[in-house]
This record gives structure tokens, C-alpha cells and sequence, in this order.
């Protein structure tokens, strides 16, 4: 049964009515908070004063809609945190933009070099993750302006994965989560906690299970659910109107698809039955 | 030439994994500057994409092919923020307003274009025929509704069989394709550090 070009365009005008409606009017909905999202939440809170933790911005502006706004969540609860450094680093070419745009938010009274470092990016993928594990500095010799890591103090800190309080990936594809438990978790003994897309939450949740990784938020959700958890809304919870209408939109449309094929061959039935002249 | 091909690819592959086992001081440090060259080569083989892509569509202009504009679009970009990013900085204001203004929301675009195919996709392929595609249905009624806040207001019940699909077949398959991969690439990797890949052959 094959779709019109009219019935297609009529599905895609709905959707877009369907998917826009809930931001020009948002309707506030219940959001139960996942055990995966408060493990994080806990995690950071019993960092001590003095711990470092690395957020790793593996994702490119195709994938930010989905983790973007959990990156922003978590790095707002980290520095509400007495003491505790941020360092960004990149694995993905894009990952330094969306680490400066987040940076940016930083409250008044943070210093860079002392409280975050955003280090930049490196070729390799899992290679210089393994690199970076091993040789903080010696993979990351200056930072994103190219200051000397000599000069930022919050670098002289940490040698490498095992002076990682926790690791946050943040990831909408390779390298991702899988990439740092092998070459920080295994080795070394990092924690590590991820931000994935909504699409990489079923592979990953087999290392949650194995505790290989010690928490995990799911896409745009995780992001609503980190604001309620922090206090702060942001565009993950104005983003959950629009999703909730984009499933239920293709449910009805998959539903009133397989109504009219019943409705289409009950009909053919009857003539089918009929014997032949 | 060939045998010393595979004593390179042999010598790094063991003393990279030995690393990974045994901590002794010369193999560490001569599996960290083993890494190091990896990145550097990674550096290299981005070079030589962006050569390869620059060289393929100056071809197309040159030959005035009729998707040429696309090229020099592709070919404008490219310049633009390879020479951007590497004489003025990655953070300096001019490159930071391409990004955020073109760049980023272009992104944004094309990713958010798959919804369109997913939805049609969805209306097309999701039919009851069998028992089958009426489980495979049903799954994906309760994952999507459940990763939503809608799917707790339609029925509390929602989020709880998602997590549990998630949560037991799920993760059951991908356990069992996690550790088969596994095993897969330790058996690719012993063939390509002994040589007997066919591409050396």
C-alpha cells in the first residue's frame, strides 16, 4: 500500500502543528525523575572540595539538541559545588564550541584556570582518550587559547585518570561511553558517568548494569529531569512538550494507518470470496 | 618488505596490550609515546581528507559539473574555517559567529530533517501482519511513550513496562553483541598483528 505525495506532505504539516503547539503554548506535565539521572545527581554531590571531574564534549550540533542542555544542567550543579574543577576536553571536532558555549555560562566568581579549563581538541578518538587517561598534559601540553598547562593551575592537579574525581561523557555517538570505560574506567579506576542521545541509551545500559558506568542520563529526558533535580529550568524541560506530541502524533498516525488497512481489506473480502464464473 | 611490515604491526600490537596487563616502567612509557604517534597520525589523516575532498570538488567547479555550486559552497566552508580556526582561533569572536549563526544551526536542521523520515517511515512500516510486527508494534508504542512525560499521564503502568523492556531483553541482546564484538575484535586484531590479513598478502 504505497503513500501519496499529498497524504505525506498532509503527515509532515500535522507533525510540525503537532511538535510546535506545545512551545508556543507549553503544557506542564508530571516528570517522574530516573534512578540513572539521581545517581549523577548523588555523585556529584558527595564530590569533596578539591576533586576535579572532566566533562567531555563528544557530541556535533546534530546531536546537541539532545545533550546539550543536560551539559548545561551538570555543569551548573558542578560549580554550585564548593571546590570542584571543571576540565573540558573534546574528542569530536565540535565538542571545544559547545564546551566554551557551556563555559560560558559559568556563575560570576569562577576563574578560569583555577576552577574550569576547557583543554580543546584532540584527533584520534579512542586513541587520545587512552593518551589522555595515561598522560594528562603530555596529551593536552596548552589549552584551548594555547596557555601552558604549566600556567593553569587546575591541570597541575591531575596527572591522569586515576586524579579524575568522575568523568561526564557527553556523546551522540564514537567516541563515547564504551570508549572511556576501556581506556579510564578499566585501567585506571575513574568513575564515569554519560549524557548519550536518546538512540545510544539501550546499548549503553548494559555497562549501568555492570556498573562499568556509574550513572546515565537519556537524551533531551535526562536533561529535563537533571533541571527538576538542580532546580533550573532550561531547554530540556521546555523541550518535553514537543516530544511527548511528536510520540503521540506517530502513534495516532501508525494507529489510523493500520485501522484504514483493516477497514480497506474488510471490504476486499467479500469479492474475494466469491467464487470464480 | 612484507615480514617487516608485520614485525612493526606485531611489536606495537603487543607492547600496546601489555600495557593494558603489566606495569613496567619502559613498556608504559614506550606505549604512551606509541598513543601519542597515534594521534599525530589521526592529525595527518585529517589533512589528507580535507585535501582529498578539497581536490575532488575543484575537479567539479573546474569542470563545471551541474552540482558545482554545491562544491564551491562546500569548498567556501571549508576554507573558511579551516583558515578561521587555525590564523585568528577557534574562540576568536569571527569564528565563534560562523559557528553559532551557520554552522550550528545548519546542523541542528539536517538532524532534525531524519524526524520527517522517521515519522513516514513509521506510518509506512509499522503495520499488523503478523503476530511479529504486532510485538515489535506494541514495544514501540510503550519505549516511545515511555521515554516521554505523556506516557506517565496516559498510564503509570507505561514507564514501568519500558524500563523493564529496556532494562531485561534489551540489555540481555546487547550484552550478548557487546561480548561477540568483543571477541570478534581480539580475533581481528591477533590476524592483523600476524600478518595474515589478505590485504598484506
Amino acid at each position: 500500500m504505497t503513500m501519496t505525495a499529498n497524504t505525506r506532505r498532509l503527515i509532515y504539516v500535522l507533525f510540525v502543528i503537532a511538535v510546535a503547539a506545545p512551545m508556543v503554548r507549553p503544557v506542564p506535565m508530571p516528570l517522574m525523575v530516573k534512578q540513572e539521572t539521581r545517581d549523577l545527581y548523588t555523585r556529584i554531590e558527595q564530590l569533596k572540595p578539591g576533586d576535579t571531574v572532566v566533562m567531555c564534549f563528544d557530541y556535533s550540533p546534530g546531536t546537541a539538541t539532545d545533550i546539550h542542555a543536560a551539559a548545561v544542567a551538570v555543569f551548573h550543579h558542578l560549580m554550585r559545588r564548593p571546590g570542584i574543577g571543571v576540565i573540558g576536553v573534546a574528542f569530536v571536532a565540535d565538542g571545544p564550541q559547545f564546551a566554551e558555549q557551556t563555559f560560558a555560562t559559568a556563575p560570576p566568581g569562577k576563574k578560569y584556570g583555577f576552577d574550569l579549563v576547557n583543554l580543546g581538541y584532540r584527533a584520534g578518538g579512542e586513541n587520545a582518550i587512552a593518551a589522555f587517561s595515561q598522560d594528562v598534559q603530555k596529551t593536552f601540553p596548552a589549552d584551548i587559547e594555547g596557555t601552558p598547562a604549566g600556567r593553569l593551575p587546575l591541570l597541575s592537579k591531575v596527572k591522569s585518570a586515576r586524579d579524575f574525581a568522575l568523568v561526564i561523557e557527553m556523546s551522540g555517538g564514537t567516541p563515547g561511553p564504551a570508549e572511556w570505560i576501556r581506556q579510564a574506567g578499566q585501567p585506571y579506576g575513574a568513575a564515569i558517568g554519560a549524557i548519550v542521545t536518546t538512540v545510544m541509551v539501550p546499548p549503553n545500559l548494559a555497562y549501568l548494569q555492570s556498573k562499568q558506568l556509574a550513572a546515565l542520563l537519556y537524551g533531551l529526558r535526562g536533561a529535563a529531569e537533571y533541571e527538576t533535580l538542580v532546580g533550573r529550568p532550561g531547554n530540556g524541560l521546555a523541550g518535553m512538550g514537543s516530544q511527548s506530541a511528536a510520540a503521540v502524533f506517530i502513534l495516532l498516525a501508525v494507529a489510523i494507518n493500520n485501522i484504514r488497512r483493516l477497514v480497506l481489506r474488510r471490504r476486499a473480502l467479500p469479492s474475494e470470496r466469491r467464487p470464480a464464473q | 618488505m612484507r615480514q617487516v611490515y608485520v614485525a612493526i604491526t606485531l611489536i606495537v600490537t603487543l607492547l600496546v596490550a601489555f600495557d593494558g596487563y603489566v606495569r613496567v616502567d619502559v613498556v608504559t612509557k614506550a606505549a604512551a609515546e606509541l598513543k601519542n604517534w597515534g594521534i599525530i597520525l589521526s592529525a595527518f589523516a585529517l589533512g589528507l581528507a580535507a585535501l582529498g575532498l578539497f581536490t575532488l570538488h575543484l575537479g567539479r567547479i573546474s569542470r563545471r559539473t551541474p552540482e558545482w555550486p554545491y562544491s564551491a559552497a562546500l569548498l567556501f566552508g571549508l576554507v573558511w574555517f579551516a583558515g578561521a580556526g587555525t590564523f585568528i582561533g577557534t574562540t576568536s569572536p569571527g569564528y565563534v559567529f560562523y559557528y553559532r549563526n551557520l554552522l550550528q544551526p545548519i546542523g541542528n536542521a539536517v538532524f532534525s530533517l531524519l524526524m520527517f523520515y522517521i515519522v513516514t517511515a513509521a506510518f509506512r512500516s509499522f503495520t499488523i501482519n503478523k503476530w511479529q510486527s504486532a510485538t515489535i508494534l506494541i514495544t514501540a508504542a510503550f519505549i516511545m511513550l515511555g521515554s516521554v512525560p505523556v506516557g506517565e499521564v496516559i498510564w503509570k503502568g507505561i514507564p514501568e513496562i519500558s524500563g523493564w523492556i529496556l532494562r531485561v531483553p534489551n540489555t540481555a541482546g546487547q550484552r550478548g553483541i557487546i561480548i561477540g564484538s568483543a571477541i570478534g575484535g581480539v580475533a581481528a586484531a591477533l590476524r592483523t598483528a600476524l600478518g595474515l590479513e589478505r590485504m598484506r598478502g
